[in-house]
């Protein structure tokens, strides 16, 4: 092989490199059964510890917390004919949990690259993949992942070839990628309850890359809604410069078979696992969607394709398989569906809720109306960003619970968002400040030159309130999710949750009597305030809404799989035949079970249903879905606040495997769920993909945000003190 | 039916696909991994069947390719059929049931080209593990295999059986058993167990495999449910009618246990950001530092 032991050290041999291998015909030699990287841009024998010296590499035990230098690392080379290249291999993995090699020492910018390498599992398998990291060297930010993918092709005493796939070697033709990073997979099956041998081990060889020529991707300045032109099929628009989308979604599976397969998999789950009726019959969408997949390995589409496939099925519990890190964060600024009301029209778009202290948030002020984004109104921007913007429950709730991320995708893409100020009332607001920011200026630009001014990680407790009416208590933050606090305020109580946590989850006992001490006394007129309601537990859902109906308003709830037929068959009394024949939780019964309300309540069934209440409902899904429709169904007043529907997701959300190293294999409802009314009651409707809806359609006002004043619960506040 | 239908189909009426398959199996592990299909094609356990010839001496090491999922069809019902841990897929008890069971991941040779599980008795009291596969009521193919280290490995002590919800029956559990010959595979011996349903069970069932008797290591892998076109014992031959019976006391347990570790009714997000996720330089020891007992990948 082409040995380059000084490549690391200096830029200059890479120069010479490239200049003499235009083209070349590395790969598997059927006569030796050798792999050959004659003609490699990069090559990394690791024939023997002379091979591995100078170029980069590190190695970590996390589990014995020790370091590996490339001494050290070197102990750790088989040799004997071991590799299939040369005659040694790296054994990694088990206590070697990772190695990771330094890139900084090549100089590929402005080349389009494409790694591999081949590795043969002796009981655990390395997950490559290169990483690019912007900003400040001691306050660094992920700025894309490419993780490798199998090519299918391996060998009969078991080697296995890994690529990264075509891709440009640097973050907007500017930022090298870091590193290089192995990381034992048995460490991801740790999390699930497996657990890692510190004796397994896969060997490492050939690791190789072949320049494939100039960046396919332009060095250009982009915006979102013109990223295809802007950036070109390869590319992405991600903090204002055309980036490769590789880097920025990941890439899809190269081999025609694996891909295919993968698809059909994915298709296979949905239609044999997804449990909602109603999102059944959307699988020929999603397979119109996927499908063409497997003719289009491009990583622009390939990913994106998938996130927005799912959302098709309007399962509210769904998720797409995850390759890459989502977008940016909210930067620092919380901003939430409301009603510019200063403005002409009093247009409906996202409001700055609370700014906090950063470089962008230091521009902005609660009220700050978003009117567009890269000189588009708002909503036309949010349309063209549907890889970045995604809702997978009830349609009628997207615009409420997406307002988020609307600025969030502005922030990832480093858009020009425009802000319209004005000033409190009784000012008029006829000609608006427009406050101006470039984000790809202010966070974009700052990273590429080593600065960090806004981070990935950098985010806002945002809770799609305005004004919180319960403070944080001493041990939990009032946006948090297991928080649950109450107080009140001339007359009225509020009780704060943003989820409904199980008593054995963590948190949940507190929860548990945090709600009691909220609800014992029976306040005569209680706002719950569930605006973020990222649902949670059967128990504490059970809890707290019958806590506040009577026992004659609600009989139970049949949790149900999905039966896979069409013909009507006794399935469902059967399943309710079992859980009920059982200790209260039944055992498996297809995993199915009747849910009688008032199972979870500990003698304090109805005790507060005689209470005029009032629900403030925002982004609310699942064990908030289902107590927001048990509200629904009490005798005592009850109103409904809000501006759009709640999630539709009725029944447990499992998570489905990660099949090629994906970050997450996403997730999916594998239940529905029938309301009953009364023992006798024959209704078979799925109530899956379809929320509450509010009876009182209300927004954040600008106008009120200007004093400080939460318009949706002052409209609560107004019609619990209505004289009846 | 990708793959199992194509063999399927070919034992009833041979196509390009079908035939090819056994013959790619034979390509595929000429290292002696012979796979589940070649089996399966057989459809007839009590057929004899001719010990393939022994591979020629290795000299060149060959190049060929290998599917996402190894032999394993892409229609199979168990959710997490690489045994990933990444899904609510499977689940482990040891026999004091308290205890966090060791259950070891391992990525190397087997009959279906699929990574499977390590139980050491000497690591655990006997732990069981319990794997979820989505049935319905039609005929029903479920498999897996079983391996030990060495050659004259016994699988007598063995216990794996599905246990779902019936109809007509209730919740009740059926024996997988042994088929066909132990096959050696390295330095470990494999023996396929697999039952034909004519009905399988309501929803979703529970796999369960272990060996609370012997002292030797206990590998699982290759798991399959797929469905079947024709009538049961379509695949196994003239297998011995299906028997129930009742649920024990320590399986009705293990499956308590897993619907609570189930039942989460949190949003897509709830099941978080998985520790893969943090495959960062930085970050990696700080997660291994911070990690807890280890929980289902659903749990709230």
């Amino acid at each position: 092989m082409v040995k380059l032991p000084c490549l690391r050290t200096t830029a200059a041999p890479i120069a010479l490199l490239l200049a003499a291998t235009s083209a070349r015909a590395a790969g598997f030699d059927a006569a030796t059964g050798k792999v050959t990287t004659a003609g490699a841009a990069y090559a990394l024998s690791f024939d023997d510890a002379a091979a591995i010296q100078g170029q980069g590499l590190s190695g970590a035990d996390f589990v014995n917390e020790l370091t590996f230098d490339e001494l050290g690392l070197a102990g750790r080379i088989e040799r004997d004919a071991a590799g299939i290249e040369g005659g040694g291999a790296l054994a990694a993995g088990g206590d070697l949990v990772y190695v990771a090699m330094d890139l900084g020492g090549l100089d590929f910018v402005g080349r389009r690259i494409q790694a591999f390498l081949w590795q043969k599992p002796q009981g655990t398998r390395m997950m490559p993949s290169i990483s690019w990291y912007l900003g400040d060297p001691l306050d660094l930010t992920i700025g894309g992942t490419v993780t490798f993918q199998p090519t299918g092709n391996v060998t009969d005493d078991g080697w296995e070839e890994w690529t990264s796939g075509p891709v440009d070697w640097a973050w907007a033709d500017v930022v090298a990628p870091a590193s290089l990073d192995l990381f034992d997979e048995g460490q991801t099956a740790y999390y699930g309850g497996a657990s890692p041998d510190e004796s397994a081990r896969s060997l490492i060889d050939a690791l190789y890359i072949e320049d494939l020529g100039a960046a396919a991707v332009p060095a250009s300045r982009c915006a979102l809604p013109t990223e295809a032109a802007d950036c070109g099929a390869a590319g992405l628009c991600h903090l204002g410069r055309c980036v490769d989308a590789a880097i920025r979604v990941g890439q899809p599976l190269f081999s025609d078979a694996l891909r295919a397969d993968y698809i059909d998999r994915r298709l296979f789950e949905i239609d044999h696992f997804e449990g909602g009726r109603a999102p059944r019959t959307k699988l020929e969408l999603v397979r119109e969607a996927l499908v063409p997949l497997k003719e289009t390995p491009s990583a622009a589409t390939f990913w994106p394709t998938f996130s927005e496939a799912y959302t098709l099925l309007v399962d509210g519990h769904a998720s797409a398989p995850l390759m890459s890190y989502p977008a940016f964060h909210n930067a620092g600024v919380c901003v939430h569906e409301g009603e510019a009301d200063l403005l002409a029209g009093a247009p409906v778009v996202p409001l700055v809720f609370q700014a906090f202290d950063n470089i962008v948030g230091a521009a902005l002020q609660p009220g700050d109306a978003l009117i567009a984004i890269d000189g588009l109104p708002t909503a036309d921007w949010a349309a063209a960003a549907h890889r970045l913007i995604t809702h997978p429950g009830d349609p009628a709730g997207r615009s409420v619970v997406t307002a988020p991320q609307v600025f969030a995708a502005a922030v990832d893409s480093g858009a020009v968002v425009t802000f319209a100020r004005c000033a409190a009332p009784p000012a008029a607001c006829d000609d608006p400040d427009h406050i101006v920011i470039d984000l790809g200026v202010i966070i974009g630009d700052p990273l590429l030159e080593g600065i960090t001014a806004v981070g990935y990680d950098d985010r806002a407790p945002c809770d799609y309130r305005f004004v919180r009416p319960v403070s944080s208590n001493d041990q939990v933050a009032n946006t948090s999710y297991e928080f649950a606090g109450h107080s009140d305020d001339a007359g009225v109580r509020f009780l704060v949750i943003n989820g409904v946590p199980s008593y054995y989850s963590v948190g949940g006992q507190e929860w548990f009597e945090a709600v009691d001490d909220a609800l014992d006394d029976q306040p005569p007129l209680l706002v719950l305030d569930e605006r973020t309601g990222a649902g949670g537990g059967i128990d504490a859902v059970d809890f707290i809404g019958s806590y506040l109906i009577g026992p004659d308003d609600l009989f139970g709830m049949d949790f149900l799989p999905s039966f896979e037929n069409d013909a009507p068959t006794d399935d469902r009394d059967e399943v309710v035949a079992c859980s009920t024949s059982g200790p209260p939780s039944g055992f498996g019964c297809g995993n199915g079970f009747r849910w009688f309300v008032g199972d979870a309540a500990d003698g304090t069934h109805g005790n507060a249903a005689g209470s005029k209440v009032a629900v403030l409902m925002a982004m609310d899904v699942s064990g908030n879905d289902y107590l927001t429709r048990m509200l629904d169904a009490r005798a005592g007043e009850t109103r409904v606040f809000g501006a759009g529907a709640a999630f539709g997701a009725y029944g447990v959300i499992w998570s489905m495997a990660a099949h090629i190293g994906e970050l997450a294999g996403g997730s999916l409802q594998v239940q529905d769920t029938i309301f009953m009314v009364d023992d006798n009651d024959d209704n078979a409707s799925f109530a899956t993909s379809t929320g509450e809806r509010p009876e009182t359609i209300v927004r954040q006002r600008q106008s009120d945000a200007l004093v400080g004043r939460d318009t949706v619960i002052e409209a609560a506040r107004a019609w619990l003190q209505e004289t009846p | 039916m990708r793959q199992l239908e194509r063999v399927n189909a070919g034992a009833r009426e041979p196509s390009a696909a079908s035939a090819a398959l056994p013959a790619l199996c034979l390509v595929l592990f000429a290292a002696g991994c012979p796979g589940r299909d070649p089996l399966v094609t057989q459809r007839n356990a009590d057929a004899v069947i001719e010990d393939p010839p022994p591979p020629p001496p290795p000299t060149v090491r060959q190049l060929t390719t290998r599917p996402l999922f190894g032999t394993l069809p892409v229609e199979n019902r168990f959710l997490d059929p690489l045994l990933t841990f990444t899904a609510s897929g499977w689940f482990a008890f040891s026999d004091a049931f308290n205890d966090a069971p060791i259950v070891h991941r391992v990525v190397a040779s087997s009959p279906t080209s699929t990574p499977f599980l390590k139980i050491d008795p000497a690591e655990n009291d006997h732990a069981v593990l319990l794997g979820q596969l989505k049935s319905a009521r039609s005929a029903l193919h479920i498999e897996l295999w079983l391996g030990r280290d060495g050659d004259a490995s016994s699988f007598d002590s063995v216990e794996v059986s599905v246990a779902g919800l019936f109809a007509g029956t209730g919740e009740s559990t059926t024996q997988l058993r042994a088929i066909g010959d132990v096959l050696e595979l390295g330095a470990r011996s494999w023996q396929r167990f697999a039952v034909d349903l004519a009905e399988g069970p309501i929803g979703w069932s529970y796999l369960m495999a272990g060996d609370t008797a012997s002292e030797e290591v206990l590998y699982i892998g290759g798991p399959a449910a797929i469905d079947l076109e024709g009538a049961p014992s379509a695949l196994l031959g003239s297998a011995a009618p299906t028997l129930h019976r009742p649920l024990t006391t320590r399986e009705r347990a293990m499956i308590a246990a897993v619907q609570e570790r189930t039942r989460s009714l949190g949003g897509a997000s709830a099941t978080g950001v998985p520790a893969s996720m943090h495959r960062l330089p930085e970050s990696a020891p700080r997660i291994c530092k911070a990690r807890g007992p280890p929980q289902a990948a659903s749990a709230f």
